[in-house]
């Protein structure tokens, strides 16, 4: 258990499990973009999405709260690049609070057959894998200015 | 399909939610007093939000669907999915947004 509260482990269980949450979702618009007719495989690819999403945002909330907060954000912000938090993190801690209701519409969405519904599922499924990607991007952002925020505290 | 009055059901939860998420992200953001409220009910801000979220989807979701009348049709739902869909994006780009403005104009 020490070890999965260690802090390099929680930030890879929670890049591990959103990247679950991404590749379900871009692999469930794949199975609408192809016309594909499995309705089981569609629901078991977006319950993977679910819980990938919800789990990361579990983990990922543990260790901003728990670690983030007093070890990493006071660094970024008497480094290099004191935005990667105003801006990055900010922006990428509420964003997060958006993707899992809109996840599990889309989990729900997956078990109906009518045909008119496929085209807005797919798109909010590739909705869904963007967001993912975009707050994956602003993850490495904040993971680099604490390096450089280090380094900068060292070299001062 | 008795699922699509689930599916309407569950987007307009997830719409509300989104739309309650941006005003209170930024609402708190002037508001100290605010953010006080929010730390003091589960010992962190964001954490507040989260649950405060699920909480809110959740009970919109009973709501709607106990009180959204019969079934819905096709149409309602493709409705519901697309407003989701943009609102969301909306959303994402005003949290977005007002933080790059909110870091320039400290």
């Amino acid at each position: 258990m020490e070890i999965l509260l260690a802090k390099p482990v929680l930030i890879g269980i929670h890049l591990g499990l959103a990247i679950l949450g991404i590749d379900a979702f871009l692999w469930l618009a794949g199975e609408y973009a192809a016309g594909a007719m499995a309705v089981r495989r569609r629901v078991i690819v977006a319950v993977l999405g679910v819980i990938g999403f919800a789990g990361s945002w579990i983990v990922g909330g543990y260790y901003y709260v728990k670690f983030y907060g007093p070890l990493v954000k006071p660094v970024i912000k008497e480094g290099l690049a004191p935005w990667a938090h105003a801006i990055a993190m900010e922006a990428k801690e509420h964003i997060f609070l958006l993707i899992v209701p809109v996840a599990i519409t889309v989990f729900l969405a997956t078990r109906a057959t009518e045909f008119n519904l496929r085209k807005p599922a797919m798109c909010l499924a590739v909705l869904l894998a963007v967001m993912g990607l975009a707050i994956g991007a602003m993850g490495f952002i904040i993971s680099a200015a604490y390096r450089f925020g280090v380094i900068s505290v060292v070299a001062s | 399909m008795k699922n699509l009055k689930l599916i309407w059901s569950s987007a307009y939860s997830a719409l509300i939610t989104g739309l309650a998420v941006v005003a209170v992200t930024i609402y708190m953001e002037y508001s100290p007093a605010f953010k006080v409220v929010l730390t003091n009910l589960t010992s962190h801000h964001w954490i507040s939000k989260s649950v405060g979220s699920l909480i809110l989807y959740f009970v919109l979701f009973f709501i709607l669907n106990k009180i959204g009348g019969e079934n819905k049709n096709e149409f309602q739902v493709k409705r519901a999915l697309w407003s989701l869909f943009i609102v969301t994006i909306l959303s994402g780009l005003a949290i977005f947004a007002f933080f790059v403005w909110h870091f320039l104009a400290a």
